[in-house]
């Protein structure tokens, strides 16, 4: 009886266990593995152990990439989470309307980040674009430009759909934590007389705060994989001006034929995702 | 938040620290409905824009970019679904996304079925070799996995995209429906077991329905994802005939480059079966996607 419930459960678990270590763990394996060599794709491997990742620390494109990807983890601790954050704490002091609210700043969520791109690209365009229009009509036509080709503005055109479509997601985490506030704690403040920010700062936060981590991993794991932006609105340009980790790896890897190279940004992006959970969940939360 | 009951101005004897809070929650709740609303307007607003630009050829859109549009002739959207071929990406996408839902679901709902009732050695590292799937960058993936799928021939076919889909939505599937049928009262298994059910019969005849919200919690997301998805199918897929929705509409910016009011239209396109599905199914989706969060 033991084991033919044995064999039962391993009829069961089989399949997806096997799929999953085809098409998700061996490629997995195999990036790690290939970043170890000097291929092209197509032609004989050369082991050359770990001078792809030496050359990568000397590459200034890909240190710049790295920047931008950071300069988007700041945005995310700076800017989506604080965002998301205030919208989830007034729908949670009760407004008016909360049904709508809630469904409309979750929509971009749902939408995709190609349909999010494209609209951005109308919001940038030089000539119809809301931006430029916008400048028009109040006067400061001078300060018109081609927001996505202009070295001094691009990086921060790509980001701002990065940083506005997900601003929704982190409100409902940000939300569904502060639900678990028990009302006394909140009470007890109100009764205190204690201000606005200070209740936020000193009630508040401390009681989420396992939620905003998990709100700042969601976002860092976001800042390596959401590239869909680059690809789409500037393709890295100009002159690497706007290159993130993930296009970098892509153009490596698909259009210079430097498979190798390629493969050992995805690790390193890998191994940064994953150190930077494991040390803001252990850093943050032995705190507490 | 509560309220202490109302205290007219005219009683004296109100601190004057109290009037001063009174005040700045009052200023408060103002600034709380700009900021919603005025936010929610923004986003609206661009949604609605972006409607309005799709009823507008281009002389309009350059002349008046903001107005509202002088007739409202759909030739945008019936070029962009016939001549533009979105009606074909549309059908791809569809086949594609409920392929990948239901084989996901099924290859999710069987192993979580394992995991989730029934002790044995090696179950923790099981459960936690899915779930580390869902620490990584999926995306960082993108070589491996495209070579992989040229080795045995399914680049570039629809075939192929549901395959990578079903893989890369396997740990949140199981993440969700492990987590669900956990919380299923082993009682109901016993009486099965009791009437002399075998396995397959307790997975499909007892699991399966009580499981239904968190398969349908499941599907949507992986739906919504599948749907959605664009840097593995610009990889995967070179040919006309197997593109998915969002890579036709990013093949809008090249091949109608300044026919925006056409680019405008797919882009209505493509989002509306997503808007509907958000929609009618809100509360699950949000359940779903802060699922684990919280508890922390």
């Amino acid at each position: 009886m033991a084991l033919q419930r044995k064999w039962i459960l391993i009829l069961f678990a089989a399949p997806t266990v096997l799929f999953y270590l085809f098409f998700f763990i061996s490629p997995l394996l195999n990036t790690v593995y290939n970043s170890l060599f000097d291929w092209n794709g197509l032609s004989d491997k050369t082991f050359i152990f770990i001078d792809n990742y030496i050359n990568l620390f000397q590459d200034e494109i890909f240190i710049r990439s790295l920047k931008n990807t950071f300069y988007w983890v700041f945005l995310v601790l700076f800017v989506q989470i604080p965002f998301g954050f205030f919208l989830a704490y007034f729908l949670y002091l009760k407004v008016k309307g909360f049904k709508f609210l809630r469904t409309v700043f979750f929509i971009p969520v749902v939408t995709s980040t190609v349909a999010v791109a494209l609209v951005f690209s109308f919001i940038y365009e030089p000539n119809f674009g809301i931006i430029n229009a916008f400048l028009r009509e109040i006067g400061l036509g001078h300060l018109t430009t081609a927001w996505l080709s202009d070295e001094l503005t691009a990086m921060t055109a790509v980001s701002v759909p990065f940083v506005w479509q997900n601003i929704g997601l982190m409100m409902v985490i940000i939300y569904a934590g502060l639900q678990s506030i028990p009302d006394e704690i909140i009470e007890a403040g109100e009764i205190d007389g204690v201000g606005f920010f200070q209740k936020i700062i000193h009630i508040v936060i401390p009681m989420i705060k396992n939620v905003l981590i998990v709100c700042l991993v969601l976002g860092v794991t976001y800042a390596f994989k959401l590239f869909d932006y680059v690809l789409l609105l500037t393709n890295g340009g100009p002159i690497h001006r706007t290159e993130v980790t993930g296009t970098y790896m892509y153009i490596k890897g698909f259009q210079e034929l430097n498979y190798g190279y390629g493969n050992s940004i995805a690790v390193t992006m890998t191994i940064i995702v994953l150190f930077l959970s494991v040390i803001i969940n252990k850093g943050l939360k032995s705190k507490g | 938040m509560k309220v202490e009951a109302p205290v007219t101005e005219r009683q004296t004897n109100i601190p004057a620290h109290v009037k001063k809070t009174r005040k700045k929650e009052r200023n408060l709740n103002i600034f709380k409905y700009i900021f919603l609303w005025g936010y929610a307007l923004i986003t609206v607003g661009l949604f609605i824009w972006v409607t309005l630009t799709a009823f507008k050829d281009n002389t309009q859109i350059f002349t008046n970019p903001f107005g509202l549009p002088e007739s409202y002739s759909f030739s945008n959207f019936a070029e962009a679904w016939t001549g533009a071929n979105m009606s074909q990406f549309f059908v791809n996408s569809l086949i594609v996304s409920v392929i990948s839902v239901s084989l996901c679901l099924f290859l999710g709902a069987t192993l979580s079925f394992v995991i989730a009732r029934f002790r044995f050695r090696g179950n923790g590292l099981l459960y936690a070799l899915f779930v580390l799937g869902l620490a990584i960058p999926l995306q960082s993936l993108i070589l491996p996995i495209f070579f992989r799928m040229d080795n045995i021939g399914l680049r570039d076919s629809l075939l192929g995209l549901i395959l990578v889909y079903t893989a890369l939505n396997l740990p949140k599937t199981v993440f969700l429906l492990v987590g669900f049928m956990k919380g299923i009262p082993s009682e109901l298994e016993e009486a099965a077991i009791i009437d002399g059910c075998g396995y397959w019969k307790i997975f499909s005849k007892v699991i399966v329905p009580i499981s239904k919200p968190g398969l349908a919690t499941a599907g949507i997301l992986v739906f919504i994802a599948a749907w959605n998805e664009y840097v593995f199918a610009t990889v995967l897929i070179s040919s006309d005939a197997a593109r998915t929705l969002p890579l036709g509409l990013a093949s809008f910016q090249t091949s109608y480059a300044s026919a925006y009011g056409l680019i405008a239209a797919g882009v209505v396109i493509s989002v509306i079966p997503v808007l509907i599905v958000y929609i009618l199914l809100q509360e699950q989706i949000i359940k779903g996607m802060t699922a684990g969060s919280v508890k922390g």
